[in-house]
């Protein structure tokens, strides 16, 4: 290593600096810069609050969605359709033979008899059906699985079983739960199709605002480049800011999702009691919160480092001094 | 007692602009190093270059024997904690107060604010604008804008000052009092350069150096290299 040789002894000089400070004093000028151009600050929180607000209400739909299908479809088990006209023994033995799958708990028959019966009970069709000499009801297993099982897994079992010739059909889920995890499925891919482009939008809106604040600072920082800083310590300030810009943003989206959601609660509790008792919506809580401002921090940051390199780069402050 | 030695100084700009080859001369701090010659044969650049804001192209910068042009960025920083600098047309940051405009070198190391009102004060103490504290850099006349830039070159008790054009257009008399702050510092063990377009400015009772045509010359004033040291 080379031995460090200066031109000049210490004079105690450096013992009265302190990296900390300057920190402090970038933090302090950022504020100051947002505090200075208040106009221009509401603005930028508003805009990145309005485009965090969106992918964060679909985020809750979504996940509402999500907490719908999981009460709703408790993957419990299956219907099997047997064959209509599978003899009686057959479909104990078909039951049997289904209760020694490891997979599954209990095996419940109803036959055809009992399923017209249930048939005849809920529907108004009993005059059709009575004109029909055939019980045009096939029998059937409920399948019970044990506790634990995937999902994945009872799909595949069914799979299976709906390759036997003795089963007809296999129905994991009923018609509309089919619907609801297609459109769980979209909104999810929504959200986050939503989430990158309005992040990106936000990333946006930070390095436009770092570039005003950069562009209206042009001739202090082309005087502090000549004293001797460094583009770091430049940079920082801005970098700071970009992040408080975020920061508010995320904030102003928390209070917009509040605000919706005050908005829309009233009536859905009204929807939710018709369906027989509250459902507990995933509302607005301090966890999404902070994971809000989080967000819209790190976005903005990462808008302020971009934009401030490049500027860096692309000024060169020194060399524009004459 | 500092000299500041260039040994076959060359800088050459991105560009393939090549301003100067071989530049050989030795400031030392016992009176003002003046450096004369026509605008933009690289007065400037020449000043950049010692204060460590540009690196030559070519050749060494020796400050008390220390080749400063192959500092690492580490020690360049530290190197221009030592730097004071006043530049061409008094680069005042128009929207920040006198008091702020002097006190940001000092913020750019991290001062105490205790020390740095201090110091700040008794900058402008010693360019005698102690009453100009609060006021804005554009309520200021040419000459004063021009004293609270040289505070600012001082306030952090610079080892080596460097001042581009410090006399701007100004009348002589303005001159005579802005050099004779230099003068002031000179005397004090401060190693001053000087840069000026205005040759009228200076005399033969001066160390003047001359920059043309891609050399330097010392025009006036005695070499320190013959100087018997006693
Ligand atoms: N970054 C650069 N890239 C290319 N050429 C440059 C650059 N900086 C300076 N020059 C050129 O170098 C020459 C010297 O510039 P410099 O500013 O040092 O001159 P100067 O002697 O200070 O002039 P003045 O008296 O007008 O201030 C000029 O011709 C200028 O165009
Ligand atoms: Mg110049």
């Amino acid at each position: 290593m080379k031995i460090q040789s200066f031109p000049w002894p210490d004079d105690g000089r450096e013992a009265r600096e302190s990296i900390t400070r300057v920190r402090l004093r970038s933090v302090k000028e950022s504020f100051e810069h947002i505090c200075r151009h208040p106009l221009v600050t509401i603005f930028v929180w508003l805009l990145m609050g309005i485009a965090l607000s969106l992918p964060a209400g679909f985020w809750l739909v979504q996940h509402n969605i999500d907490k719908v299908v999981k009460e709703l479809s408790t993957d419990t088990g299956f219907t099997v359709d047997l064959r209509l006209d599978l003899p009686g023994k057959e479909v104990e033995s078909s039951a049997d033979e289904l209760r020694r799958n490891p997979l599954v708990e209990r095996v419940d028959i109803v036959t055809a008899t009992q399923a017209l019966e249930e048939f005849q009970l809920t529907s108004d069709f009993d005059e059709v059906l009575a004109a029909l000499d055939s019980n045009p009801l096939p029998a059937s297993l409920i399948v019970t699985v044990k506790k634990g099982t995937e999902r994945e897994q009872i799909l595949s079992l069914a799979e299976k079983l709906e390759e036997q010739t003795s089963i007809a059909s296999v129905e994991v889920d009923t018609e509309w739960m089919v619907q609801l995890r297609q459109i769980q499925q979209i909104a999810s891919r929504l959200t986050w199709i939503l989430s990158a482009l309005y992040g990106i939008g936000v990333v946006f809106v930070s390095v436009a605002a770092v570039r005003y604040a950069m562009d209206s600072r042009f001739e202090e920082l082309r005087v502090i480049s000549l004293l001797g800083a460094t583009n770091r310590s430049m940079r920082r300030p801005f970098v700071y800011c970009g992040t408080l810009y975020g920061f508010g943003g995320g904030v102003v989206a928390m209070c917009i999702v509040i605000l919706a959601l005050m908005a829309i609660e009233p009536p859905l509790q009204e929807l939710a009691s018709r369906y027989g008792g509250s459902v507990g919506f995933v509302a607005m809580n301090y966890v999404l919160g902070a994971v809000l401002v989080f967000i819209g921090s790190v976005l903005g940051l990462v808008g302020a480092l971009h934009v401030t390199f490049v500027q860096m780069q692309k000024n060169s402050y020194l060399n524009r001094a004459r | 007692m500092t000299t500041i030695e260039l040994k076959s100084v060359g800088k050459e700009f991105p560009n393939g602009f090549q301003l100067f080859n071989d530049l050989n001369a030795i400031f030392d701090d016992d009176a003002i190093n003046f450096v004369i010659g026509r605008s933009g044969v690289g007065k400037t650049t020449l000043l950049q270059i010692v204060a460590g804001l540009l690196s030559p192209t070519r050749g060494e910068v020796l400050v008390n024997d220390v080749n400063v042009s192959d500092f690492s960025r580490v020690e360049m920083l530290r190197y221009r904690k030592y730097v004071g600098v006043v530049t061409q047309n008094s680069s005042l940051v128009l929207d920040r107060s006198v008091y702020e405009n002097v006190a940001m070198p000092l913020w750019i190391t991290g001062m105490r604010g205790s020390d740095i009102r201090h110091r700040v004060e008794a900058s402008l103490r010693i360019v005698g604008m102690s009453d100009a504290h609060n006021q804005m850099p554009s309520r200021l006349s040419s000459g004063e804008r021009q004293r609270v830039s040289i505070a600012r070159a001082i306030v952090h008790r610079p080892k080596l000052l460097v001042a581009d054009e410090p006399t701007g257009n100004f009348d002589r008399d303005l001159a005579m009092e802005v050099l004779g702050l230099f003068d002031l510092f000179a005397e004090r063990d401060t190693i001053v350069l000087v840069a000026t377009h205005d040759p009228h400015l200076v005399s033969e009772t001066q160390r003047v150096f001359e920059l043309k045509g891609g050399t330097i010359e010392l025009l006036f004033g005695e070499s320190p290299e013959q100087d018997p040291v006693a």
